[in-house]
């Protein structure tokens, strides 16, 4: 990691282990939904709901299954990033800037559906929104200390 | 230490340079040009500028707008319709006998009770995919009768479904006004309107069907339903209680099938000894 200062080492390390806590999340939801079993909804009935609304597939495929390929994608990037691949010490960090940004504004999106369209909340999904936030927030620190440099 | 020797020993020092400069002059090896653009990689963010942090944001914009707009797009799954339109059921064949929120032949030997919400999703998927093979297999040949009753747990909109169904169960369409709940359950709202329009695509008496649903005549049974419902223990939806055998939520058809056989295996052993 001879590229890596002790700073930017701590903020990938977390980013994976977000993403990891991100893919576990949105693993679950979409195995309850092809497995049609009930969501562990921590004593709340939303999930069920939430997860069985209109809003729950983006051209037929569960948002839990992409949900997962996103963190997927966001631990694959990060772990090439840490093996230091050319092009993802050259890339990743803006890229996970972009792909976190991204996932926060979708994220920020379907919890307005929850609140005010949806009228119930999926604790799950709320718990894969402020994962990618956090995620987000370590790459914009990422991105502005390699902007100062 | 006379002035003339210490002269001549700060003449002998080298010149003081910052501590980090001195690093640089004496460290960093003299490399050839095309080693030092091997080694421009390894320096993260070197020529990261301001503007390929914006040109990141609008990457970020772009593909957001993109998923909300896919998100946004009526999406037509197999057998299904667009919001905007009803899904309208096929009726049963006239030989299975229905009379309220009965399904079957009233003297069938075996009773499947279920507690149901027409918004609750798993009784959805149990209403269309596990109810029908019950039917087909054991209804239809008289062995089993199914009772639908209420377990309103989502709130105004599915009591007033449940409220419907029990309309249409005043015109012995209870089972068809159940399809149509379920099938169009998650995508049509179950406001009055609907629920009435709901009424008349399934061909029934629209004054008497809407004067029931205006007056919610229904409200008693419903109540009756919960009530009865907390009484045996029913904590969520769907509950089946097939016999004796309490089955929470939407199991396979397999575990309906090996409580069914079980109960019906337990009457006969009965009838037999009586």
């Amino acid at each position: 990691m001879a590229d890596l200062p002790v700073s930017a080492l701590v903020r990938w390390g977390a980013l994976a282990v977000l993403a990891i806590a991100a893919m576990g999340v949105s693993a679950y939801l979409a195995y309850s939904h092809y497995a049609d079993q009930p969501i562990v909804c921590a004593g709340l009935s939303g999930c069920d709901t939430v997860e069985n609304s209109e809003y729950s597939k983006l051209v037929g495929i569960p948002v839990g299954l992409v949900g997962a390929l996103f963190s997927a994608g966001l631990l694959a990037l990060v772990l090439a990033r840490l093996a230091r691949l050319p092009l993802a010490v050259e890339w990743a960090s803006l890229a996970a800037f972009s792909m976190t940004l991204s996932g926060v504004a979708f994220a920020a999106y379907l919890t307005y559906l929850e609140l005010f369209v949806i009228e119930d909340v999926c604790i799950w999904c709320t718990t894969f929104a402020a994962i990618v936030t956090f995620a987000w927030l370590i790459t914009l620190v990422d991105v502005l200390a390699l902007a100062r440099e | 230490m006379g002035r003339k020797a210490r002269r001549r020993r700060e003449k002998k020092r080298p010149p003081r340079v910052a501590a980090d400069a001195k690093v640089e002059v004496s460290q960093e090896p003299a490399l050839p040009p095309r080693h030092r653009e091997k080694r421009r990689p390894t320096r993260p963010g070197k020529r990261l500028h301001h503007q390929m942090i914006w040109a990141s944001v609008a990457v970020a914009a772009v593909v957001a707008t993109v998923l909300i707009f896919i998100s946004l797009a009526p999406w037509e799954s197999a057998g299904g319709t667009t919001s905007s339109e009803f899904i309208v059921p096929t009726p049963r064949p006239a030989d299975i006998p229905s009379q309220g929120s009965t399904l079957g032949d009233p003297n069938a030997p075996l009773t499947i009770i279920e507690y149901s919400d027409f918004l609750c999703p798993y009784c959805r998927t149990a209403a269309l995919n596990i109810v029908p093979q019950i039917e087909a297999e054991y209804v239809v040949t008289g062995k089993v009768k199914l009772v639908f009753k209420h377990f309103v747990v989502h709130g105004q909109e599915a009591a007033l479904a449940a409220g419907a169904a029990e309309c249409a169960g005043q015109q012995d369409a209870f089972w068809l006004y159940h399809d149509m709940l379920f099938l169009n359950s998650g995508t049509v709202d179950f406001t009055t309107e609907n629920l009435k329009q709901f009424g008349e695509e399934l061909g029934l008496d629209t004054d008497s069907f809407n004067a029931c649903l205006d007056s919610q005549s229904y409200m008693d049974k419903l109540v009756a339903d919960v009530d009865e419902a907390r009484r045996r223990g029913v904590e969520g939806t769907p509950t089946f209680y097939v016999g004796q055998t309490q089955i929470v939520g939407a199991k396979s058809y397999d575990t309906f099938q090996t409580a069914i056989e079980d109960e019906l295996a337990k009457l006969t052993e009965t009838s037999e000894e009586g």
